[in-house]
């Protein structure tokens, strides 16, 4: 073998090495992002699940509510229809 | 083979080896950081996917809040419209009481019930025709059905004394036992029904009262108590008139009121039967029909 190809392969294992050495640092940094990304989504993911969780609670709480205020409601509606029954004869 | 070949071989196989060693290394960390950004850019992925969701969710979660606090104070939203109908039932008596209006007023009113046989047939022709009226009731135990629905629907339920005990004019013994007798039907309409009353109307009239009617008037003002007579009826007090007599009872002397208050008894078969012709009668006549209530001027205090 030649000195010249020597020398070439030289150079090979030495860029090989600094890019190998470069990508590991930019792995290293890309491996830390994702770890916070990744506690970001078990964040998300709790976040997720509580919400579920509160949607569920509130929709009966809106179904409780709304038949305990059933009479409540039918009267308001009553007046509001008899205000707008007389109204007419007031201009 | 002289001592320099061999070096240089040993030198080309170490060049060899490292340059495969320094390729496979670089393939080898390309392919873990190859691996990571991908498994990064699924993780943003997911989380931008997340994020929306959450955002969806989080606008229902208002949405429901909202919703559900509307509720709190429907209470006392009800007070507040059905004070402000009253205000504009008030406001239109008055300008019709002024002439100020071509419309005229009739407050149906309906004394001595309830009743199981009949009372839901009045109310029936009355949700019929859109028209809300007045209950004068008694103190009538196993009735609650009937007192509710009229609350329901929007009637005016007034009180009429507990038992109407007009028995050698019994109730009218003394100033205090008829407010004791009003006091009695107010408490139990009050208590089972969560309904405040305010207006009354006389057993058989005030004047039934006699001597007592004015101590009686100054009484029911201290508890907040006005009262009613009526301006027309369909004479149906002893039940025993026909269909035309009640109509015409009505129909005939209506024409002379701007505002007019219009006494019958549900438990009457013929009021019932009559009263679609009275109501048609007096529309066209010109009249509309309201329910009574404590500050308009037919009240007296």
């Amino acid at each position: 073998m030649t000195g010249v190809i020597q020398k070439f392969l030289l150079l090979l294992t030495i860029l090989c090495l600094g890019l190998s050495a470069w990508l590991f640092f930019q792995t290293t940094a890309v491996v830390k992002e994702t770890d916070a990304l990744r506690a970001q989504a078990a964040e998300y993911q709790e976040r997720y699940q509580n919400n579920e969780q509160q949607l569920q609670d509130l929709q009966q709480q809106l179904k409780d509510v709304e038949a305990a205020n059933a009479g409540a409601l039918k009267e308001y509606r009553i007046w509001e229809h008899e205000i707008e029954k007389i109204e007419p004869y007031l201009h | 083979m002289g001592t320099r070949d061999r070096e240089n071989r040993a030198v080309s196989a170490l060049t060899c080896l490292a340059a495969v060693i320094g390729i496979a290394t670089l393939l080898f960390v390309y392919q873990g950081y190859h691996r990571s950004l991908n498994e990064q850019a699924e993780l943003r992925q997911w989380l931008t996917g997340t994020e929306e969701s959450l955002g969806v969710q989080e606008e229902q979660i208002a949405a429901l809040n909202g919703e559900i606090g509307s509720y709190a104070d429907v209470a006392e939203k009800n007070r507040q419209e059905r004070e402000l109908f009253y205000a504009k039932a008030k406001e239109l008596e008055t300008k019709v009481l002024n002439g100020e209006s071509d419309v005229k007023i009739a407050y149906l009113t309906f004394d001595d019930g309830p009743y199981w046989d009949t009372t839901h047939i009045f109310l029936d022709i009355l949700d019929e025709y859109d028209i809300k009226a007045t209950f004068f009731y008694l103190l009538k135990e196993d009735h609650d059905d009937i007192y509710q629905r009229v609350i329901d629907s929007g009637h005016t339920l007034a009180n009429h004394s507990a038992s109407h005990n007009l028995y050698g004019n019994a109730i009218y013994a003394s100033v205090d036992t008829f407010i004791g007798e009003v006091e009695e039907n107010r408490q139990f309409i009050q208590d089972k029904f969560g309904y405040t009353t305010n207006i009354l109307r006389f057993p058989g009239g005030s004047p039934q009262a006699r001597d007592l009617k004015w101590p009686i008037v100054e009484r029911l003002r201290e508890i907040g108590y006005g009262y009613v007579d009526w301006d027309t009826t369909t004479g149906d007090g002893k039940n025993s008139g026909t269909v035309e007599e009640y109509i015409h009872g009505v129909l005939d002397v209506s024409a002379d009121y701007d505002v007019m208050v219009v006494l019958m008894h549900d438990y009457s078969v013929n009021t019932y039967k009559a009263l679609p012709t009275i109501i048609n009668g007096l529309k066209e006549q010109g009249f509309i029909f309201l329910p009574l209530f404590y500050e308009s001027d037919k009240i007296l205090k």
